[in-house]
Parts: C-alpha cells; sequence; structure tokens
C-alpha cells in the first residue's frame, strides 16, 4: 500500500520557488491498477518520483507498507526501491552494453543473481515472447521489445508497487497496447500493484482508477 | 539444461568495456602512452645512473691521479719510469701504476665507433675539447701540430698495461665478460663497444697499426669498463704498447697514482708538482667524478620534472577521457540506482573497469617502454643523421621496482581519473541523472 500526506515539493529555479506537488494525500491499495493523468507539466512525473523514493518531498509524508521513507538511510531507500518497487520509464533506460536477460536481472548483480531470479528473469522475458531475444543487446530490440523487457526488470524481484512512467510515450499505438496490456496481466497474474503515469487517454481508459492532476495538485480521483 | 549466464559484477564490467570499446580502446593508449614513457625514461635515467656510478665509483676514480707530460699529455707524451720512485715517496701515495696509451688503427677491421662518426661533425673547438678529453691534458695542446680530431676519428684507444700491477690495484680490466686476460706479451683484451661494433671475439687475431709499426695479437678476452671511451679501446702488454708506440722500455705516457683511503686528491697532486716542476700534469679523477656526478643529478632533476609533467598531463588527459565517458553514462548511473544499486556498487563497477583498464594499458605501457629507446635509437638517426648515439643495451637498465612503480603510476591515474568523475555521478540524485 501506497499512502502519501500533504505531500509537497518545490523546486528553487534561480530566484523564484516552482511547485512541483502540493498538498497531495493519496492512498493506493494493493493489486490496484491506477493512472496517474493531466498535462505536460502538471506534476505527474514528481509525483512518481517521490512515490518511489527517487527525489525527496519538501514537505509531506510516502508510507510505502506503512514505512515513512523519509525514515530511511540512502542504503535502506536503495533496498526499498530494490525489493519493493520497479520502476518503468518513458526511454526504457536500458544499460546498452548488456543483454536483455542481463538487464532484466542487473538490480541484483552486487549481490549475486541466484537461479531462481535468472529463472524467474528467462520465464518473464518468455511470457513476454522474448524467449529468442535473451542474448540480444537493447540496441537490437524494437522500442516494444526494449520496454517488455524494462518491465520484466521492473518485475524481477516480485515487487509491491511498479511505478511506470510514460511506459507508451516511444511507442506506436500498437506497441503501446500490448504493453499495457502485459502490465495488466502481471497485475492479474501476480498482484502487483500499478501506478502509470501518462498522458495518453487511451491507455488510462485501460486502468481501474484514474487520478488527474493539474499544476501540482489532484483535481479529479475516479474509480471504475 | 538451464543455461549458464555469466551474471557477475566483473562480466558486466568485461562488457561494458567490450560496448565502449572506442573510449576503452583511447584510455588503455592514454595509459599505455603514460606508463611508457615512464618506464622508458626511468629505464634510461637507471641505466645512465649505473653508467656514472660504474665510472665514478670504483677504483678508476676514487683516489686516483693521473700523472702526464706537462707537454705533449697521455697521447704523445712520454715519463720516465724513474719518475715512479719520485712518487712513491710522497706520504699517502699506496701505488703508482705505470700505463702507455696510444691512438693506433686495426688493420681489415670496419670501425662503426662513435668515435668515427665524429669526424663528420666535429668544429675546430670541439676538436680541442675531444683532445683534452681524451686526456691529452698537456697545457701547451696547440703546439701538437696535426694532432687533431682527424688523426684519431678512426683511430681505437690502445693501453698498455703491466696485468700484474693492474690485478694488484683493481684497475684494468675492470670486469672481463668473456674469455681471459692475456698473461703474456702477444695477447690482447678488447672493450666490449668495440667488439659488438667491430665483429671481434675471443680467439680472433688483429693487427695493430701505430705509425709505421705493426704487430699482430689473439683476442684472448673482451672486458667491459661501462664507458663508451673504456669500452672502445684495446688493452695489451705495456712492452707491447711501448714497441707499436716506438718508445724505449723506460718510457709510458701516464702513471696512476692510487693514494691512501682518506688522502685528499690535492695533497698528493700538490707534492707531485712540488717534485716535478713543470714536468708533469696532473688529472684528479675524484674532481672528475664529482663534476660528473654533479652534472647527472643535475640531469637527474630536470628528467622528474619531464615524468611529472608526463604522468600530470596523462591524468589530465585521461580525466578528460573518463570524464566525458561518465558523463555520457550519468542517465545509467542514475537508472542503476534507482533499481537497487547502492553508490558504492556504481563504484565497485567503474573500478573494476578503471582496473581492467588500466593493467592493461600498463602492461603495454611496459612493453612499449622497453621498446621506445630502441625505437627512438633507430629513429633518432633519420631525422639528424650526425647525432652520435650510444647503443641502448648499454644505456638501459630494468628493475623489477621500475616494473612495480610504472604498473602502479598506470593503476593511479586510470582509476583516480575513473573514480573523480564517478563520485560527482553517483552523488546526484537519480532524478538529477536523468536529465543527462
Amino acid at each position: 500500500m501506497i499512502e502519501t500526506k500533504n505531500l509537497t515539493k518545490i523546486y528553487k529555479r534561480g530566484g523564484s520557488e516552482v511547485i512541483g506537488v502540493k498538498d497531495i494525500n493519496l492512498r493506493i491499495e494493493d493489486g490496484e491498477f491506477v493512472s496517474v493523468i493531466g498535462p505536460s507539466g502538471s506534476g505527474k512525473s514528481t509525483l512518481l518520483h517521490l512515490l518511489g523514493g527517487l527525489d525527496k518531498p519538501t514537505y509531506g509524508e510516502v508510507l510505502i507498507d506503512g514505512e515513512n521513507i523519509e525514515d530511511l538511510d540512502e542504503e535502506d531507500l536503495c533496498r526499498l526501491r530494490r525489493d519493493k518497487i520497479g520502476f518503468v520509464f518513458q526511454d526504457f533506460n536500458l544499460i546498452p552494453t548488456i543483454n536483455a536477460i542481463e538487464n532484466v536481472v542487473i538490480s541484483r548483480i552486487p549481490t549475486g543473481v541466484p537461479p531462481e531470479m535468472v529463472e524467474r528473469g528467462v520465464n518473464l522475458l518468455s511470457y513476454f515472447r522474448m524467449e529468442d531475444r535473451l542474448d540480444h543487446l537493447p540496441t537490437q530490440l524494437s522500442g516494444g521489445q526494449q520496454q517488455r523487457v524494462a518491465i520484466a526488470r521492473a518485475l524481477i524481484n516480485t515487487p509491491h508497487i511498479v511505478l511506470a512512467d510514460e511506459p507508451t510515450g516511444e511507442l506506436d499505438s500498437k506497441s503501446g497496447d500490448e504493453i499495457v496490456h502485459l502490465m495488466r496481466k502481471m497485475n492479474e497474474m501476480e498482484g502487483v500493484t500499478f501506478v502509470i503515469v501518462t498522458h495518453d487517454l487511451n491507455v488510462s481508459n485501460k486502468t481501474d482508477r484514474v487520478i488527474q492532476i493539474h499544476d501540482g495538485e489532484i483535481v479529479k480521483d475516479s474509480k471504475k | 539444461m538451464a543455461r549458464e549466464y555469466k551474471l557477475k559484477m566483473h562480466n558486466i564490467a568485461y562488457k561494458n568495456l567490450f560496448g565502449r570499446r572506442f573510449r576503452a580502446i583511447l584510455l588503455l593508449f592514454a595509459i599505455m602512452i603514460a606508463v611508457a614513457l615512464f618506464f622508458g625514461l626511468s629505464s634510461l635515467t637507471a641505466g645512465m645512473e649505473e653508467i656514472m656510478a660504474e665510472a665514478t665509483n670504483d677504483s678508476n676514480m676514487k683516489n686516483t691521479i693521473d700523472v702526464v707530460d706537462s707537454n705533449k699529455g697521455m697521447f704523445y707524451g712520454t715519463i720516465d719510469r724513474s719518475v715512479i720512485k719520485v712518487i712513491e715517496s710522497i706520504p699517502g701515495v699506496k701505488n703508482v701504476v705505470p700505463r702507455v696509451f696510444a691512438l693506433v688503427r686495426l688493420e681489415d677491421v670496419g670501425m662503426t665507433t662513435p668515435m668515427s662518426q665524429m669526424e663528420r661533425t666535429v668544429t675546430p673547438e670541439m676538436d680541442m675539447l675531444m683532445q683534452q678529453m681524451m686526456g691529452m691534458m698537456g697545457e701547451n695542446v696547440n703546439t701538437m701540430a696535426g694532432v687533431g680530431i682527424s688523426d684519431i676519428a678512426d683511430s681505437v684507444n690502445l693501453i698498455g698495461i703491466d696485468p700484474n700491477l693492474e690485478y694488484i690495484t683493481g684497475g684494468y680490466p675492470s670486469k672481463i665478460v668473456k674469455g681471459s686476460i692475456f698473461s703474456t706479451s702477444g695477447g690482447a683484451i678488447v672493450g666490449e663497444m668495440l667488439a659488438q661494433n667491430s665483429k671481434l671475439d675471443v680467439g680472433d687475431k688483429i693487427t695493430v697499426l701505430c705509425g709505421d709499426k705493426q704487430r699482430t695479437f689473439y683476442v684472448s678476452g673482451i672486458y667491459s669498463f661501462g664507458n663508451p671511451i673504456q669500452d672502445n679501446s684495446i688493452v695489451v702488454n705495456i712492452k707491447d704498447a711501448q714497441y707499436l708506440k716506438g718508445i724505449g722500455n723506460n718510457e709510458v705516457s701516464s702513471l696512476r697514482v692510487i693514494s691512501e683511503e682518506n688522502i685528499d686528491n690535492s695533497l698528493i697532486s700538490m707534492h707531485i708538482k712540488a717534485k716535478l716542476p713543470g714536468k708533469v700534469s696532473i688529472i684528479d679523477h675524484s674532481l672528475t667524478a664529482s663534476v660528473i656526478n654533479e652534472q647527472f643529478n643535475q640531469f637527474k632533476v630536470y628528467e622528474y620534472i619531464v615524468i611529472a609533467i608526463i604522468v600530470l598531463a596523462s591524468i589530465g588527459f585521461i580525466l578528460a577521457i573518463t570524464m566525458r565517458s561518465i558523463t555520457e553514462r550519468t542517465k545509467e548511473i542514475g537508472t542503476l540506482r534507482a533499481i537497487g544499486w547502492q553508490r558504492t556498487d556504481v563504484l565497485r563497477l567503474i573500478f573494476i573497469e578503471s582496473l581492467i583498464t588500466t593493467i592493461i594499458g600498463s602492461i603495454l605501457g611496459i612493453i612499449l617502454g622497453v621498446l621506445l629507446p630502441y625505437i627512438f635509437q633507430a629513429i633518432i638517426p633519420v631525422f639528424f643523421p650526425s647525432l652520435i648515439i650510444p647503443p641502448m643495451s648499454e644505456l638501459v637498465k630494468i628493475t623489477p621496482f621500475m616494473v612495480v612503480e610504472s604498473i602502479a603510476i598506470g593503476c593511479a591515474a586510470g582509476i583516480i581519473g575513473g573514480m573523480i568523475p564517478s563520485i560527482r555521478a553517483i552523488r546526484m540524485s537519480p532524478v538529477e541523472a536523468f536529465k543527462y
């Protein structure tokens, strides 16, 4: 479960202050399939970064499974991101020099990759119809295939939450639909909470809950 | 059966290097050049230091002075043997060793020595200097009509010795590298450089010409002294040298005076000059040694400055490459941090990458550093045909410490160069890093 209390992020740019998000009070239950929509610069990505502990709030709190991430030191925060949260980025952010399966398990490389994790990685890629692309470098894959590798990477540690920032932004509509379909499948199969930031209504229409954000504030939160 | 995947940190490091091979090769090249220059210069300095030490610290330089004819010097003047007794009576004198010096030619032996090459470049001023360098320390050098560089250009230095006396005093030969010293008249030992250049070996026969006289010798051994002039000489029995030079049995070219330990050479010189006024000149080797040492120490300071510039410039160049490389990877570092890598994990990966590059670069650098002096030796004559370069095999000295030192410098340059920009990158929050 993710919960935010009065979550606010203010950036200082030059001499002036810019509000990223303001007083966000939000509760996302386990297993939800949520989208966050809004125009460019509305604060969607800022919210996602704060939820994932990638950025620190100016005020307010983010609680993941009841734990305030502000209380965690750098090491524990890294561990939380690795074990409980998966990230999917708009431009995939795959490591260009290593192949698909290595990219999937990369988060575990420093501590050693157990064989069962490799097996899970292979299974995820196979499920995503990538079984013949395990040894391919990112440059040898299409955009849709790269995003599937990125989703497998986000799911490898069986996280509670996957935070996806414009996951279909770089893809054509067919590939985008496939990606959303895959995320929905994983949400149903593994009970993973998905929070998808998008400005594509076609994507948000496929989610169970749509949070609309404008100028850093939630203006609408609707469940189907 | 499930396939095995190589998923260790070092495997990822290899792949990162291979995947960015242009940058890796550029970095490798920078480290290689830095190490090669450092190693090449260090080995040259060490070799020269050893030669200087050999030339200045052995018995030929320490506590020794040479007494020569004041008028015509070492090569053209003579001293009567009766002077030996006069000098031996001076307090503090340990031994007096007579020697005969002559400039001779070798029949049917090709000369490719530095001395013969000098003819092309020498000016009248250098001619004079050369004569002095060769020991022609007479007070009236200008009167030696016809004795110039053209005379010595294709000549070798012949040294006539009393082998027993030289053995007692630790004089010639300082080190026999092949064969043995002659025991009787008719034998000769040849300097290593002369033997190499003229393809002479133990057992060969050589005919020595001096003026209208000639004598054939068998080569009984090859010696090494550590300096080009002496290693380009031929040593024979003093009687043979006297015959070739056309001087009497009681005449010699110089007397090497060896003093007791802790006796000041200048004191002995003063006594000799007082007892033999106007007859002899003194060549004080301890003075020469200290001048050489002083000059060499000065050279070493310049060499250290050059090494420091090379190392700093290399670190700068390596930093420029790694800065760019890490900047390009900032987003990747941000991603790794976002998905759970600790800062230390990122540093560990970059450290392994730097270590692999620097070790390979350092090893290649050492190989190039070993070859560098020889490469210079081959290239320099193309651009500077008149320049005389002694054989590098005699100038270069490689020690295990030098190898360790070079690897350490290569690794330090590569690792510092790799780590500084990485530390900057890992300090950023992942969100900041994504903006790159």
